[in-house]
């Protein structure tokens, strides 16, 4: 196929076609609009885990995803002989659900996965579908997608975050244990969370995330009264937010169990 | 999984019990299953880093509002994520395009009323790199111009022009994403790129007159 020169690369063209498309360069997402997407498909924890490749720059993605699965693999058995343990401890003593300690030192759970309308997820078709594998069916994927998996010395050194650990990714941890409280229908935890993570970082990134988990659990638990006035107070300070549709809709109450996008 | 008394007991076991459902989950899979899981978490994490800065800028070239853009491109990348096995290596652009499609034009029919383009602009954090106040305020018009152009062409037209012109991807690369022909890619690109230099005369005209007017 013959390429065509672009305009803003043309000679021939005026400054002002040049100008405009240079201009459309500058729109940029902000770094919050991808850190909410990595949390919504569930891989928000790999900031924090290491398992996403950026982390360690120089190192081939496969090659981290590999020594990753298998320190996994290599001490998968010992954290499988302290299940029980942990199973016995939780029941004894009840947990409280801190934002900080045991949750950092949790496997990262799902994000949650909103559920979509059924019109909007297209069916596989060419140019991009895989082709069926030997290996493997080419079935859709499952609804939710598991986080990447946490290096278990996490799970035995329970209290301590790891240095490089940046304030932005323990944010992100912390609103994907609220979400995952969310939609887990635990609305006591989810709303337990979304204060700590406000006691935690008052000036946060993800403060509007904080307070649409809040006022959706206040809509699932009933509490419509206090779920309107910050529904309200949450629509005059954020008026061009992503969340507004969310929760107007709560609001209108005609979708009890609707989800942020 | 895990025996289901043992789910019912930590399910009961308010806060703590969450964490340690998911911790027993993970623990309980079989080496073949977190191989899989991880692989699939990686390749999505990869997806979001690659694409979404293009995905959020043609959300906005097939105008989408800009109150509406993070909100509508984690969408695209939530349904990829849902259909992240089904989609072939290397092929993951064209998935994002096709999907972004559908989803835009939800948030446009949601949208209901038609935006002031202009207005519109005014939200976005534009021209970090503009070195004053002044180039701000000029790079805001232009985008509010080209928003208004990009608004005037047909559907078809303008998403090649958006990959085209904006984007950087080949037509080539365009063909395949959009499954079209590349004889038709290069009509739509040809008839564009007319009606972009006609906007560009009568911008730069309107821009003369205005600037005169003012001195």
């Amino acid at each position: 196929m013959n390429e065509p020169s672009r305009i803003r690369l043309l000679d021939s063209d005026g400054e002002v076609e040049k100008s405009l498309l240079r201009a459309w360069r500058t729109r940029q997402p902000t770094e919050a609009a991808r850190v909410r997407t990595l949390a919504a498909v569930g891989v928000g924890g790999a900031l924090v885990t290491g398992a996403g490749a950026s982390l360690v720059p120089g190192l081939p993605k496969g090659a981290i995803a590999t020594t990753s699965l298998l320190k996994w693999l290599g001490v998968a058995g010992g954290i499988a002989a302290t299940a029980g343990a942990a199973a016995y401890v939780v029941q004894q003593n009840r947990v409280e659900p801190a934002v900080t300690a045991p949750l950092q030192a949790a496997p990262t759970p799902r994000a949650e996965m909103r559920p979509l309308p059924p019109a909007l997820i297209p069916e596989p078709t060419a140019p991009w579908q895989s082709a069926p594998s030997a290996v493997g069916p080419a079935t859709p994927a499952p609804a939710t997608l598991p986080a990447a998996a946490p290096p278990p010395a996490a799970a035995s050194t329970a209290r301590t975050v790891p240095a490089s650990t940046s304030s932005l990714d323990q944010e992100v941890l912390a609103i994907d244990h609220a979400r995952h409280a969310l939609a887990g229908g635990d609305m006591p935890l989810a709303l337990e969370l979304a204060d700590a993570y406000d006691a935690r970082f008052p000036a946060g990134a993800l403060t509007q995330e904080s307070a649409e988990i809040r006022i959706e659990a206040l809509y699932r638990s009933g509490k419509r009264a206090q779920a309107d006035r910050l529904a309200t107070h949450f629509l005059a300070a954020h008026p061009t937010s992503p969340y507004v549709r969310v929760i107007r809709t709560l609001q209108a109450g005609t979708s009890a169990g609707a989800t942020a996008p | 999984m895990f025996p289901s008394a043992l789910t019912a007991n930590l399910t009961a076991t308010r806060g703590g019990g969450a964490q340690a459902i998911a911790f027993l989950e993970l623990v309980s899979r079989s080496p073949a299953e977190m191989i899989s899981s991880t692989a699939r978490a990686a390749r999505v994490r990869a997806m979001v880093d690659q694409h979404f800065s293009f995905v959020w800028r043609y959300l906005r070239g097939l105008g989408v509002p800009a109150a509406e853009v993070d909100d509508t491109a984690q969408q695209v990348f939530v349904i990829a994520s849902q259909k992240i096995d089904a989609i072939q290596e290397g092929a993951e652009r064209s998935f994002l395009v096709g999907t972004a499609h559908g989803v835009a034009a939800n948030a446009r029919r949601a949208d209901g009323r038609r935006r002031d383009l202009a207005t519109d602009t005014e939200l976005e954090t534009v021209a970090d790199d503009a070195p004053d106040a002044e180039a701000r305020t000029g790079m805001r018009e232009e985008l509010a111009v080209l928003d208004r152009f990009l608004a005037s062409l047909p559907d078809d037209v303008r998403e090649v022009f958006v990959l085209f012109e904006l984007e950087g991807l080949t037509m080539a690369a365009i063909a395949e994403d959009l499954g079209l022909a590349p004889g038709t890619v290069a009509s739509r690109l040809r008839r564009a790129r007319e009606e972009f230099q006609e906007m560009a005369k009568r911008f730069q005209a309107s821009r003369g007159t205005g600037r005169r007017g003012a001195s």
